[in-house]
C-alpha cells in the first residue's frame, strides 16, 4: 500500500485536502490522536492560519494511515508510535500548507510572507536565470493556489504535502519537477545531420557462446544488487553525477561514495567471474571474457540497470492498490 | 518500468531530507535506480553543484606483494613503535586550562521582520516579552529547567540542501553573557547528570529574534577532534541537551523552517554545563549564519562551593569492541548505549570504561535508539527501534522487552 501510494501521476492532482474525509480513513481508530490533538493543534499554530482542530484532525489521521505512521506495511503500530509519529512531523508547515489548500486568506498571507523570497531563489538556482527563475516561480503560485473549474472543488499540491519533511524542500522539488516538466515537453528535436550510415545488415551475426554468457551472468549479477547500489551505478555511470553530487544526496562523505563505487565495481568483477564458471568456463576463461571489448557485448546498460528490477516492481504494485486520484 | 509513474514531490523532499523510515527509503532508492527522470528531479532540488574537479573512485589494483619477509617485519615493528609512542605523549599530555572564550555583549539592530511571528508563552516559565521592531538585542542569562528535554541521538542525516544562487552565509555576531556573569546551582537533574560521571553536559533553549521559543527545532552537535555528530530535536519548549560529553570543543548547528541555519561553537571542560541560548535569524534554511561568539554561558556544577581542586580530565569513553565508529550514543547517568556503524548495540554501566555487547532479542537490525519520553525509570529508560519499526524498551540496557509487553 506504502509503495503504491509512492507513485502518482503527476498530471493527476492530489486529493483535496477537504476530501480526505471519514470514508478515506474511517477505519483508522481516532483515539490515536486521543490526548495529544489540542497539543498537536496548538504546536502548529493551527489558529494562526484559520485551521480548525476537526479540519487538523482529518489531515493527520490521514497521513497516519497512507504512511502507516512511518512502519513498514503490515506492521501493526501502537498509540506510542502513533503519537511519536505525529510529533515528528513539520507541523507548523502542514497546518499552513492545508490551510492554504482550503483557500484560507490568513494562510496564503503568511504562506507568501515566508516562502515568496526562497522560491524566488530556488526557482532561479533551479533555471539558472533571474528571468526563468521568476516566471516558474510565478507559475507555481497559481497551481499552488489551486485554480478550479467550472465548479471543480479547489485542488492545490500542497494539499499533498505529509509534513514529513520541510515545506521549503517540497516547495524546491516541486519546482524542479515542473522546470524539468517544461524542458522536457519544449525540448526540441535535434536535427540529424547528414551523414553516411552504414548498411542494414542482411543477416545477424552470430554472437559467440562467451559473450552470450557474459550477457546472461552480467543480467544476474545486476538483478541481485541493493536498491542503493543499484542507484549509485546510475547515478555514477549513466548519468554522470560527481561524487559530491552523489555524496549530498546520500548524507555521506565524498570518499565514502567513492570507496562504495569501487568496493561495488570490484565485487561485481568477482561475481561475474563466479557466475561465469558455473556456466562451466574455467577461471582463466572467464578472466579472457571480462576482457572482452564492451562494444562487442549487445547489452544496453541503461536498460539492464532500469529495466532488470522492474518485474519486481510490477509484482510489488499488483499486490498494493494504487492510489490514482 | 512505466514512464508514466514517478515519485511525487513529497516523497522526493522527504527522501532528500532524509526522514523517510528505511522501507521507504530503499523503495525510492529502487524507483530512482531505474526512473531517470524523478533522478534528474532529485538533483535539480538538491542543489546544482558546480561542475568542480572531483576525485574519481580509487580502484584497488591487485599487486603482488614481492617484498621479502625482513623487510615487512622491520616495517611492522617500526609501525608499532611509533603507534606506542604517539599513545605515551598522548597519555602524558597536560591538559590545557583554557576556559570557554566568552565575548562580551554586543548588540545589534535587526531588521523588522515581514511575517509576524507569535511568540509562545512557556507554560511555567516567566513570559517572554515580544520585542519592539528594530530594538538592540541583549543577552539574558539562562535559567536552567528543573525537567531536562528529552533526549535522542540519531545517526546524521543532514538539514535542507542550499540551492544554487543563494546569498552567501552571513556573520552575525550574536550577544554573549558577560564573562563574569555566575548562575546559580543548576536544577538537581542536571548535577545528577554531570557530577555522577565527571563529564560535561551542552543545553539550551532556541528563541527567535522577539526572544520567542522554536519548539523542535533540529540541533545537531559535532565534535571538533573526530567529527562525531550527535542530532536531536528540541522539544515544544524549544530545550535541547547533550549530557555525557567528553570536554573538548564542539560545533552546534541549529536549524528550523523559517529561519536561517545558524551554527555556534562551544568548548567545555569536564564537569562544566554549558548553557546555552541560541537565537535564530528568520530567513531560508538555505542560508547560513556563523555565530562568531561562543558558549553563551558556561556554569560549573560545583560553583557553589567554591574554588575546587584541579584535576585532572576524567578518561573519555574507550573504543567499542568491535572497533567501528560510535554512530548513535545516548547517556543515563553512569550507563552509555552505544550503537556502531554495523548496528551492533553495546552497554557501559560505567561511563565507558568498559562494554559488553547487547544480545539482540529483536528482528533485523536497530535503526536508532533514545531515552523514552517522558522517563520512566521503573519500567523503561531506553528505547529502540528497529529497520521494520518495531519498538523494544529496557531499563539497564542489557535486557529489552516489546512494546506490545508494556505499552
Amino acid at each position: 500500500m506504502v509503495l503504491g501510494r509512492l507513485y502518482w501521476c503527476l498530471d493527476s492532482a492530489p486529493p483535496h485536502s477537504a476530501e480526505l474525509s471519514a470514508s478515506e480513513h474511517g477505519r483508522e481508530p481516532r483515539e490515536a490522536l486521543d490526548g495529544v490533538l489540542d497539543d498537536l493543534w496548538r504546536e502548529a499554530e493551527a489558529d494562526s492560519v484559520d485551521l480548525r482542530k476537526d479540519e487538523l484532525e482529518t489531515v493527520l489521521l490521514a497521513i497516519g494511515a497512507k504512511y502507516n505512521y512511518g512502519l513498514a506495511p503490515g506492521v501493526n503500530s501502537v498509540r506510542v508510535q502513533n503519537v511519536a509519529f505525529f510529533r515528528a512531523l513539520q507541523l507548523r508547515d502542514l497546518a499552513l500548507a492545508h490551510a492554504c489548500a482550503l483557500g484560507r486568506d490568513t494562510a496564503w498571507d503568511q504562506f507568501i510572507a515566508r516562502f515568496r523570497e526562497p522560491l524566488r531563489q530556488a526557482a532561479t538556482g533551479i533555471t539558472a536565470s533571474a528571468t526563468l527563475g521568476q516566471e516558474l516561480a510565478d507559475s507555481l503560485y497559481a497551481e499552488l493556489f489551486g485554480l478550479t473549474k467550472g465548479g471543480e472543488p479547489r485542488r492545490s499540491p500542497l494539499a499533498s504535502y505529509s509534513g514529513r519533511g520541510s515545506l521549503m524542500g517540497f516547495l524546491r522539488t516541486t519546482l524542479a519537477q515542473r522546470n524539468i516538466d517544461r524542458h522536457r515537453r519544449t525540448g526540441r528535436e535535434t536535427p540529424i545531420a547528414d551523414q553516411d550510415l552504414p548498411a542494414v545488415p542482411t543477416a545477424a551475426n552470430p554472437v559467440s557462446e562467451v559473450i552470450s554468457r557474459l550477457g546472461q551472468s552480467l543480467t544476474i549479477v545486476m538483478s541481485a544488487l541493493e536498491p542503493e547500489e543499484r542507484f549509485l551505478l546510475s547515478t555514477w555511470f549513466l548519468d554522470g553525477r560527481t561524487l559530491l553530487e552523489i555524496s549530498r544526496i546520500l548524507n555521506v562523505h565524498e570518499a565514502t561514495i567513492s570507496r562504495r563505487i569501487s568496493r561495488l565495481t570490484a565485487r561485481l568483477h568477482q561475481d561475474l567471474l563466479r557466475n561465469l564458471q558455473t556456466f562451466g568456463m574455467s577461471r582463466a576463461a572467464a578472466e579472457e571474457a571480462l576482457g572482452t571489448d564492451p562494444r562487442d557485448l549487445e547489452i544496453n546498460l541503461r536498460t539492464l540497470l532500469q529495466t532488470s528490477q522492474s518485474g519486481a516492481f510490477l509484482r510489488q504494485e499488483a499486490s498494493r492498490e494504487p492510489d490514482r486520484t | 518500468m512505466s514512464e508514466q509513474l514517478h515519485l511525487d514531490a513529497d516523497s522526493l523532499s522527504a527522501f532528500v531530507e532524509g526522514v523517510l523510515p528505511e522501507h521507504e527509503r530503499q523503495a525510492c532508492l529502487a524507483h530512482l535506480a531505474e526512473c531517470q527522470q524523478c533522478r534528474e528531479v532529485l538533483f535539480l532540488a538538491q542543489g546544482v553543484v558546480p561542475d568542480a574537479v572531483v576525485a574519481k573512485p580509487v580502484f584497488v589494483m591487485r599487486r603482488r606483494w614481492s617484498m621479502p619477509v625482513p623487510v615487512l617485519a622491520a616495517a611492522a615493528a617500526l609501525l608499532i613503535a611509533v603507534l606506542g609512542l604517539t599513545w605515551y605523549l598522548e597519555r602524558s599530555k597536560v591538559a590545557p586550562e583554557t576556559v570557554a572564550l566568552v565575548t562580551t555583549p554586543a548588540t545589534i539592530a535587526l531588521p523588522a521582520m515581514s511575517a509576524p511571528v507569535k511568540p509562545q508563552l512557556r507554560a511555567n516559565k516567566e513570559a517572554v516579552r515580544a520585542k519592539p521592531k528594530n530594538a538592540p538585542i541583549v543577552a539574558k542569562p539562562v535559567m536552567d529547567q528543573a525537567s531536562a528535554p528529552p533526549i535522542v541521538n540519531s545517526p546524521v542525516r543532514s538539514a535542507a540542501p542550499q540551492p544554487v544562487g543563494t546569498t552567501a552565509p552571513e556573520t552575525l555576531v550574536v550577544n554573549g553573557a558577560v564573562a563574569s556573569s555566575t548562575i546559580p546551582v543548576p536544577a538537581p537533574s542536571i548535577k545528577d547528570m554531570s557530577s555522577e560521571d565527571g563529564l560535561a553536559r551542552i543545553a539550551g533553549t532556541v528563541i527567535d529574534p522577539a526572544g520567542a521559543v522554536v519548539p523542535r527545532a533540529a540541533v545537531t552537535l559535532r565534535r571538533l577532534t573526530d567529527s562525531i555528530r550527535t542530532e536531536t530535536r528540541a522539544d515544544a519548549e524549544g530545550q535541547f541537551a547533550f549530557p555525557g560529553l567528553a570536554a573538548g570543543q564542539y560545533e552546534l548547528q541549529i536549524s528550523s523552517p523559517g529561519f536561517r541555519v545558524t551554527t555556534m561553537k562551544v568548548a567545555v571542560e569536564p564537569r562544566q554545563i554549558a548553557s546555552l541560548r541560541p537565537e535564530l535569524a528568520v530567513g531560508s534554511a538555505s542560508e547560513t549564519v556563523e555565530v562568531s561568539a561562543l558558549a553563551s554561558t558556561i556554569q560549573t556544577e560545583s560553583s557553589s562551593l567554591g574554588a575546587r581542586s584541579k584535576k585532572a580530565n576524567p578518561p573519555e569513553p574507550r573504543p567499542l569492541p568491535s572497533k567501528l565508529a560510535v554512530s548513535v550514543n545516548i547517556t543515563s547517568g553512569k550507563i552509555i548505549l552505544a550503537l556502531d556503524s554495523a548496528s551492533a548495540l553495546y552497554v557501559s554501566r560505567n561511563s565507558g570504561k568498559s562494554w559488553q555487547a547487547v544480545k539482540p532479542v529483536w528482528k533485523g537490525k536497530v535503526d536508532t535508539i533514545r531515552l523514552t519520553d517522558p522517563p520512566q525509570p521503573k519500567t523503561s529508560l531506553f528505547e529502540l527501534t528497529t529497520d521494520s519499526g518495531a519498538l523494544w524498551f529496557s531499563r539497564d540496557g542489557s535486557r529489552w522487552h516489546a512494546a506490545s509487553a508494556t505499552h
